[in-house]
């Protein structure tokens, strides 16, 4: 793969840091300085920011524990990271569902539960109603749709990087987020089909 | 790319950047793993194998596990400075460190709870009044973690004055030599607190369905407030008006948050709390501690799912103490249950200002 002059120098620094780690652990705080704010980013869009704190740091003391298995020709750390975030949220899949139900039912019934006026009009939001669908719509999906999806969109990683990020064959990778967005889809039509909000 | 492509990509695209919290939680996870690593052989790494008689094996590990469990826990932590000792109006005169001792949920030194006696501000009366903290090798003290002490995972013994809680005043009668538990006024309190034991982690506590604010936290309720009195004075509150509040989105979304828990509650009961803090969320202790009576056999706490018994040993003077793995509602009020030597059970309320929390009276 042929990258931009920046991307080459950053892959490259990525693989030799992580190399000088296995002398020199205070050498990850590199790492951990480069791609911390991505990681954290991603948790906390899939899981909130309380609990993206402690999963970020939990991601970053296990990629620090298993440096030795990064593999050296890889471009850059970032799609390996975002493997290990993805396999430490999916210990806590249960949070991030009850997160995004919690979502879906707030801006649903927001209308209907408040009195007051201010929460009325607040509620009436358009934006309300795409936050609980597209909400609602995410939760539906199977974690490794969901995985990918939110891997493309939230992390930016392309189908490739997924792949070495999810350990699995780039076809595979291409299969899930087609099925996920043809979910997306069929959520959204079924909710514009039944429902005013 | 798809519509739906575009509003997944926009969905949540607000959340904050990583706080100093953040920042603080992962910096000391990777140096808590380098810290640990010459202890373990890096994966990778080929180690020198030693043939080792297999008998001589079996009772090396016998050996060290009996050093293990002789020495037990709390030789397993460094000893750094001692604590503060600030001056303090109440001057402990006699210190009685309790029997009791309570498993922190994630390991390390026990809890305990010390009796600091007084003769009191004026000198004509002898008052008591608690401390709480963590113990090693017979001593009170709290952990260097939850930004105090510098993080430097070590015990720091308590000073005579360090971490006095006086909620009320408990007088005893006699002299303040060695406390007449029958004359300590019965208890039961609910505190939040860190395994730290000591001060330093600060908090916050929204609703349930509140997400981080940007911000700084004491800066909330006050934006908060401008944030209502914008909103009252403009009577309906269309979007454009909500963009222009001072708190903005953060503000605005506490108030939503808060006027929806309120409903919830009403139409369901307790809804949730969540509580965010500059220490990591695994280091917050709820504790429940009180004093039942020196003839009760066990206490057991129940409600906002917790529900535990303790046993009350002869040791343990009357008094107990329960260390929760998270927050709970300050001031919660959980169902006590005290279990008398005479088998009389005796219910009530724990929680700050109640007037008569479940004891055992007499000897039983």
């Amino acid at each position: 793969m042929v990258g931009t002059p920046s991307t080459i120098s950053t892959a490259t620094a990525d693989a030799a840091v992580i190399a000088r780690s296995r002398a020199d652990g205070q050498a990850f705080s590199t790492i951990v300085d480069r791609h911390f704010v991505a990681i954290h980013r991603y948790l906390a869009r899939r899981i909130g920011s309380d609990r993206a704190d402690d999963l970020a740091a939990q991601a970053f003391a296990i990629a620090f524990r298993r440096r030795g298995d990064f593999d050296k020709s890889a471009e850059s750390a970032r799609p390996w990271l975002f493997g290990i975030a993805t396999n430490v949220l999916r210990n806590d899949l249960r949070s991030e569902r009850r997160m995004l139900a919690a979502v879906a039912r707030i801006d649903r019934t927001a209308g209907e539960d408040l009195a007051d006026e201010v929460e009325r009009s607040l509620a009436r939001a358009d934006a309300a109603c795409e936050l609980a669908r597209i909400a609602g719509a995410i939760a539906a999906l199977d974690s490794d749709q969901r995985d990918v999806l939110l891997l493309h969109a939230w992390g930016e990683l392309s189908q490739s990087e997924i792949a070495a990020a999810l350990g699995v064959p780039v076809g595979t990778v291409y299969s899930r987020l087609s099925r996920a967005r043809a979910s997306l889809q069929r959520a959204s039509s079924d909710l514009s089909a039944s429902e005013s909000c | 790319m798809t519509d739906n492509d575009e509003l997944v990509r926009a969905f949540r695209s607000e959340v904050p950047p990583p706080d100093e919290a953040a920042w603080a939680a992962v910096r000391g996870a990777v140096a808590r793993e380098i810290a640990a690593e010459p202890k373990r052989p890096h994966k990778n790494a080929r180690m020198p194998r030693r043939r080792v008689p297999r008998l001589l094996a079996v009772g090396l590990a016998a050996l060290a596990l009996t050093g293990a469990v002789a020495y037990g826990a709390t030789t397993l932590i460094g000893v750094g400075s001692p604590a503060p000792n600030p001056p303090a109006p109440f001057s402990p005169s006699n210190i009685d460190l309790l029997g009791l001792r309570v498993a922190d949920p994630a390991g390390g030194p026990p809890w305990g709870i010390r009796l600091a006696l007084s003769q009191g501000i004026d000198g004509a009366r002898s008052g008591v009044a608690i401390q709480i903290g963590r113990i090693r090798a017979g001593q009170m003290g709290f952990i260097g973690q939850d930004d105090v002490f510098h993080d430097d995972h070590l015990f720091h013994a308590a000073g005579p004055n360090s971490a006095l809680i006086t909620p009320a005043d408990y007088p005893i009668t006699g002299t303040p030599q060695k406390p007449d538990l029958q004359s300590i006024y019965h208890f039961a309190l609910t505190l939040p607190g860190v395994a730290s034991a000591y001060e330093g982690c600060s908090t916050i506590k929204v609703p349930a369905l509140y997400r981080r604010p940007k911000g700084a936290f004491e800066r909330e309720e006050r934006l908060l407030e401008q944030s209502l009195a914008t909103l009252r004075a403009d009577g309906l509150a269309p979007r454009r008006v909500a963009r222009r509040l001072p708190g903005g989105a953060a503000a605005l979304r506490l108030l939503f948050a808060q006027q929806l828990q309120r409903t919830h509650e009403q139409a369901h009961g307790f809804f949730g709390e969540r509580t965010f803090a500059t220490c990591p969320g695994a280091d917050l202790r709820t504790i429940v501690f009180g004093f039942a009576g020196p003839s009760a056999t066990s206490i057991g706490i129940s409600g906002f799912g917790v529900n535990e018994t303790e046993p009350l040993r002869s040791n343990d003077d009357g008094f107990y103490l329960f260390v929760l793995s998270q927050h709970w509602n300050y001031g919660s009020k959980f169902q006590d249950t005290v279990t008398c030597e005479d088998g009389r059970t005796v219910r009530g309320v724990a929680a700050p200002g109640t007037p008569d929390p479940p004891y055992c009276r007499g000897s039983g």
